[in-house]
């Protein structure tokens, strides 16, 4: 079937008001000419209704200038790179020898106090090579407990083993302890 | 206009009168690409970053300028870049939805801190904040600068037609809001 073999109708003229195309060109114009050009009285200085403050103009020049002149940006950044690094690592240093110090000297403080604290009579004796006879009981230990910690920090803190046992050896021992009042 | 850009030009292209290219340049739109940002920002402080970062784009950039559209036109596509680029970010940093950032915005108007203008400029102010960012872009740019819809489509890289349409909805819901505004 074709669609020539349909009837063709007839719908007559539509039925529009008259110049109803002129009218609505003309209220569309009229419509977008109103928005076009609306505006509220008073209103298109908005520049003086937001406050800037006081010599900013020549400021703004003088800000741009200074971003674009001087220091390249880049070495900028890489300068204080750098000083933040050296400070950095002058810091870590710093801190880590305060550190190291401070453990070395509490370490060796720890041992000898610990080492005396606990040691027996006869270990003392034993270790400056006595004879128990020769020094009364409890002397020795007495004597060494009696040093404040400053003084054994003092006394031993920088020896070793060998140079104790020599700076306690007997006669040291009994001159040192002839000048002690245990009464 | 046209002779003095290509004036600012030439002095720019040449090493030895760059500087005094740059700062005639400066001279003579500071003040429009700053107006332009603080009424898209609001704030003095956002509205100076942005000229700032504009002048130092123009001058990084300024030698790949090829003159096909106005100087003019080109400095106020960066701005207009500038300024959709800040409140994005902004959005972005604090994680705020678009009507977050107009909340601000608004709040910055009411506050009185960033803006003294009487009871009318107030109110269209806040009208115009309910505005989408380029519409209210368009919208400045029509309506207090009175850049032609040809010089926008340039610097907006949009059609005319668009831009007409875009400035009357802009028009047609700032007339709304103000009319919603006296009722209440």
């Amino acid at each position: 079937m074709n669609i020539d073999d349909f009837p063709k109708q007839n719908f007559g003229e539509p039925k529009l008001p008259a110049d109803f195309f002129e009218n609505q060109f003309q209220s569309i114009l009229g419509k977008t000419l109103e928005l076009e050009n609306w505006n509220i009285a008073g209103t298109r200085n908005i520049e003086s209704c937001f406050p800037v403050p006081e010599g900013y103009w020549p400021g703004m020049e003088d800000g741009i200038r200074t971003r674009i002149n001087p220091v390249p940006k880049t070495r900028l950044v890489f300068s204080r790179k750098w000083q933040l690094a050296t400070v950095a690592t002058t810091i870590i240093i710093f801190a880590s020898s305060i550190f190291y110090f401070q453990n070395a000297m509490n370490q060796n403080k720890d041992t000898w106090s610990a080492k005396l604290n606990t040691a027996s009579n006869e270990e003392l004796m034993a270790s400056v090579d006595l004879d128990k006879s020769e020094v009364q009981d409890l002397t020795l230990l007495m004597v060494v407990k009696s040093l404040p910690d400053s003084d054994l920090n003092f006394f031993f803190g920088k020896l070793n083993t060998k140079e104790i046992e020599d700076a306690l050896d007997e006669s040291t021992l009994i001159e040192n302890f002839n000048d002690l009042d245990f009464n | 206009m046209q002779n003095e850009d290509q004036e600012i030009l030439e002095k720019f292209k040449q090493e030895s009168t760059r500087q005094l290219g740059f700062n005639l340049l400066i001279r003579k739109y500071q003040k429009r690409v700053y107006w332009l940002a603080r009424k898209m920002v609001i704030d003095h402080d956002d509205a100076n970053d942005i000229a700032q970062e504009v002048f130092i784009k123009i001058w990084f950039h300024l030698e790949e300028f090829r003159s096909e559209s106005g100087l003019f036109t080109w400095i106020y596509r960066i701005a207009s870049n500038e300024c959709l680029r800040v409140l994005k970010k902004k959005r972005q940093r604090f994680f705020l939805p678009i009507g977050d950032v107009e909340a601000e915005l608004i709040g910055k108007v009411e506050s009185g801190h960033h803006f003294d203008g009487d009871e009318i400029q107030k109110k269209l102010q806040l009208a115009i904040l309910q505005l989408p960012e380029k519409q209210r872009l368009v919208f400045n740019m029509k309506y207090f600068e009175e850049i032609t819809y040809e010089e926008m489509s340039t610097i907006l890289g949009t059609s005319v037609g668009a831009l007409k349409a875009s400035y009357h909805h802009a028009v047609q819901k700032i007339q709304k809001h103000l009319e919603i505004q006296e009722r209440i």
